[in-house]
């Protein structure tokens, strides 16, 4: 089940509101946790049975951690933790890189003049990547003492499988929302609503209205045979991919974080303006920040992070930016994509840039950190590397010719006005995100902003929703 | 990772002051919009059929984890606002931007790891749009695909046709191999201004055309220069408006074209009658965009003065392939086209048969193989073909261009089913047409 589909509008959400609304506050985390379930095996099918035995095995592993007796046998604490951790990471090496792994070997054999056969398909559950990321962020901060263990497993539940961050995060780490599971933490669920909903509008109108628009021209150019790709073609679909990606993704995390907040859950911030960015390393403080905190602190920093010297730094950045890329998907042009990121963050440290005062050759600055981080999505975008580098290629060098009609098509009047309309986020000033504002602005043109979120863009984005399902049945006559 | 120009903390502190009579236009909007659907549908209204198939089936326990999924198709086909969305959406494509709408991405959130890059969808997403022209024209996205992105290229296409000829003539048949042209190529006054795709279409029907006339062979007929003559005589269009088939006149002339070419005297005895009750149907372009409209044409029907036609008979040899029987019985003055004869053809020629039904002796008419029976059981359906093509000294192939020059799968025009049309009229090509050797 996804946000923007009218089984999720029209049913489940309603659906878990007035069941919220009319019980008692107290069932709070058990009616999340049932519709959650719910929500997941929805879509995921036979899935959830995995994602229940995954939960299982980490509330009992919290559970064993912080017990007193093991406390008192550090060796045998951290062994758990490292079986843990390994379950967890295993699950997802297995579910989500499993085919990509097989398909190497198949490929090296065939190298070689061997047979490479058929390769297995394994069937990726959805949100693997989050739910692992979160076991894990739990059964560390656990060790760590950060957070003493969850007793209830219903809690846990609610934590894990809560239904607006379950699928496409943000990555919420336990120590940000465990003050707020207790059932009886007060709050207004009217106030809750009304608070989160705006949000959740804004979302839903980045995602359906703008993104989906834009999808198409991105789609049509990365799919262009190379004899067909011309220069205008190849920058259009960058361009309109860099658009498409922010505002789906951001959309989504919007939604997640105001469906959160309907529900009386505060969700961590996941972008805050990064096509404002002046540098590679600001770009990673504001794009998808749950998950460039989550590799900080969990993999950057007990890697030594800065610690250990400038020759050990990079390369405990390389390994994060390398895992960021292939935590993305089981495709080589995810993890060069990783790693041009993690180069450019290096080459930023190594020559000082990173450290320049903010409004020092601010434009051109973003122009290029904008630039750069066009450059990237063409790898994060293309099917394989071949595919990446004949965009790149079409790109940097001018091949001439008419807009192939897939792109023109695709580059309706509609899709134009959006694609031109989005690209002013990249001027805007860095410090101001409007779902915040949103949530949290005061004042007249707040409050506007809010109804014409409510009343206006959500509405339009949902009936685009509802629209959306239509697909006549055409050979009915032909 | 310190940084020294910090971004926004992300810690949540709720400084939330939201005037009390916003917060409550936010939550009644908010209200009307989550439940406004449900509380419709409890008070009787009801979602109308829109996409010319049944609603989805009630889904079943038994079913296991599909439960969602059936749950998901029936309960969105049965939401009351679909229409009207749809209907929101066409008009804000079209009164505010002058285009199409176009069909909406889905799926999940891009980029939060799910590995998945989306490939284009221009052929299928295309195919099924409906273009606004001018004066309330409507034009079929297929027309344009087809012609710029061709599942085969024209030259082949071409050169299956001849195939066929070839095949039919040394099988002794009299044949006749017609492709209607596709409305976008008669009736080009009203065309969409801003067509991505003019150019290449252009070129396209160049192709085509230019390509059919070098075959030089008289079974191949002209059926665009009988339908541009058609339209000077008739002074106005042969395509109606807001479906994709010709009008009935024009549905007279394909018969009356292929007629002629199989059997000009039993063409030359018919004339056109008008039947003084009006023909109504839907057009099918009102319906793919969603606001279907009724079509009201004058019933025209060829008169053999004498000619004494039998009730038709369907047969189904594979469900949901019906095959058409008609006969009928001519006169010394009024001939009709002696033998059997098989006609071949898609929806053109099903709204044709009651024109059809005046002109021939015994005529069988088999489906196009992108038929949905066909679809389930190709190999049985080209089986029947050849068949009945063995067993009649007429053979009729008619389909329409888009689909001849644009499509492999499902065309008659295929590679693989004209391979096996060959080889198989090779080895026996059944009765021979008295006027062939």
């Amino acid at each position: 089940m996804v946000f923007a589909s009218p089984i999720f509008l029209w049913a489940f959400l309603p659906g878990i509101l007035i069941v919220l609304w009319t019980a008692p506050k107290k069932a709070r985390n058990l009616l999340v946790s049932v519709a959650s379930l719910v929500f997941y095996a929805w879509g995921a099918h036979e899935f959830v049975l995995l994602l229940l035995a995954c939960m299982a095995v980490n509330f009992a592993a919290g559970q064993a951690i912080d017990s007193e007796r093991m406390h008192a046998n550090p060796r045998r604490r951290k062994a758990i933790l490292i079986a843990t951790i390994a379950f967890d990471l295993g699950i997802l090496a297995v579910w989500k890189y499993g085919t990509f792994a097989l398909q190497q070997i198949a490929d090296v054999r065939e190298a070689f003049g061997g047979d490479a056969g058929d390769v297995l398909q394994i069937a990726l559950p959805i949100g693997i990547s989050f739910f692992t990321f979160h076991h894990i962020s739990y059964i560390v901060d656990v060790y760590r003492g950060v957070r003493g263990a969850q007793k209830k497993p219903l809690e846990f539940v609610t934590y894990i499988a809560m239904f607006p961050q379950l699928v496409a995060g943000p990555i919420v780490r336990y120590n940000e929302i465990a003050d707020q599971l207790p059932n009886d933490a007060p709050r207004n669920r009217w106030d809750d609503f009304t608070a989160g909903l705006p949000r959740f509008m804004l979302g839903l109108f980045k995602k359906v209205v703008i993104a989906d628009a834009l999808a198409p021209i991105a789609d049509a150019s990365f799919s262009l045979n190379p004899d067909d790709m011309t220069t205008g073609a190849a920058w259009l679909g960058a361009i309109a991919y860099t658009l498409q990606i922010y505002f789906d993704f951001s959309g989504y995390s919007d939604m997640a974080i105001g469906l959160g907040r309907m529900i009386g859950f505060r969700l961590p911030e996941n972008f805050a303006r990064p096509y404002s960015a002046h540098s590679v390393t600001d770009f990673w403080r504001r794009w998808h920040i749950s998950l460039s905190n989550w590799f900080r602190d969990y993999l950057y920093v007990p890697l030594g992070g800065n610690r250990k010297g400038g020759g050990r730094t990079y390369v405990n950045l390389a390994i994060v930016f390398l895992l960021t890329g292939l935590w993305h998907g089981s495709n080589w042009t995810f993890i060069v994509w990783g790693a041009y990121h993690g180069a450019w963050l290096l080459i930023e440290r190594r020559t000082g840039l990173r450290t320049l005062p903010r409004e020092r050759w601010m434009w051109p600055r973003r122009a290029l950190t904008f630039l750069i981080v066009v450059v990237g999505w063409v790898f994060f975008r293309a099917s394989d590397l071949g595919n990446a580098f004949d965009m790149l290629g079409a790109m940097f060098w001018p091949t001439g010719g008419a807009l192939p009609p897939e792109v023109g098509v695709a580059l309706g009047h509609q899709a134009t006005f959006l694609l031109i309309a989005a690209s002013f986020v990249v001027l805007l000033p860095g410090g101001f995100v409007l779902g915040r504002y949103l949530e949290f602005g005061e004042g007249r043109v707040a409050d506007a902003a809010r109804a014409l979120t409510t009343a206006v863009a959500g509405p339009y984005a949902a009936l685009l929703v509802a629209a959306g399902t239509f697909s006549p049945f055409l050979y009915f006559q032909f | 990772m310190t940084d020294p120009d910090p971004v926004p903390s992300t810690t949540i502190a709720d400084r939330l002051r939201v005037a009390g009579p916003v917060r409550l236009f936010i939550g009644l909007v908010g209200v009307l919009v989550l439940f406004g659907p449900v509380v419709m549908w409890g008070l009787g209204a009801r979602a109308g059929v829109i996409e010319n198939r049944p609603f989805a089936a009630k889904p079943t326990l038994s079913q296991g984890f599909e439960f969602s999924d059936q749950f998901t198709a029936f309960f969105t086909d049965r939401l009351p606002i679909r229409e009207d969305a749809v209907d929101v959406r066409r008009r804000v494509s079209q009164e505010l931007f002058g285009e199409a709408p176009q069909a909406a991405a889905t799926g999940g959130p891009v980029g939060a790891g799910s590995g998945v890059s989306g490939g284009t969808r221009y052929v299928e997403d295309r195919a099924q749009q409906v273009l606004p022209g001018a004066d309330g024209w409507l034009y079929f996205g297929d027309d344009f695909v087809r012609a710029c992105r061709p599942e085969q290229p024209v030259g082949t296409a071409l050169t299956q046709i001849r195939r066929l000829s070839d095949a039919l003539r040394a099988a002794g048949k009299n044949a006749a191999i017609a492709i209607v042209p596709d409305k976008s190529t008669i009736e080009t006054q009203r065309l969409p201004e801003d067509l991505p795709e003019r150019s290449c279409a252009a070129d396209a029907r160049k192709a085509r055309y230019d390509g059919m006339a070098a075959l030089r062979r008289p079974d191949v007929l002209d059926l665009r220069g009988a339908l541009q003559r058609l339209q000077r005589e008739v002074r106005g269009p042969v395509y109606v408006p807001t479906d994709t088939h010709v009008t009935t006149r024009g549905s007279a002339e394909y018969v009356r074209s292929v007629v002629a070419a199989l059997d000009p005297e039993a063409a030359r005895t018919a004339r056109l009658v008008d039947q003084q009750e009006p023909f109504v149907y839907t057009g099918d372009l009102s319906v793919i965009q969603g606001q279907p409209q009724q079509v009201s044409e004058p019933t025209l029907l060829f008169d053999k003065p004498g000619v004494r036609k039998r009730p038709s008979e369907d047969v189904a040899p594979i469900t949901g392939f019906p095959v058409t029987r008609l006969r009928a019985t001519g006169t010394r003055r009024a001939p009709v086209v002696p033998g059997r004869t098989v006609w071949y053809g898609d929806s053109f020629t099903q709204r044709a048969l009651p024109n059809i039904a005046a002109f021939f002796r015994d005529v069988w008419r088999v489906p196009e193989l992108s038929n949905v029976g066909a679809a389930k059981e190709p190999e049985v359906a080209v089986d029947f073909l050849i068949d009945q093509i063995r067993q009649s000294q007429n053979v009729v192939l008619e389909t329409v261009e888009r689909n001849a020059f644009g499509r492999v799968g499902g065309s008659i025009l295929n590679p693989e089913v004209v391979d096996r049309m060959v080889a198989e009229l090779a080895k026996d090509p059944g009765v021979r047409s008295p006027g062939r050797p």
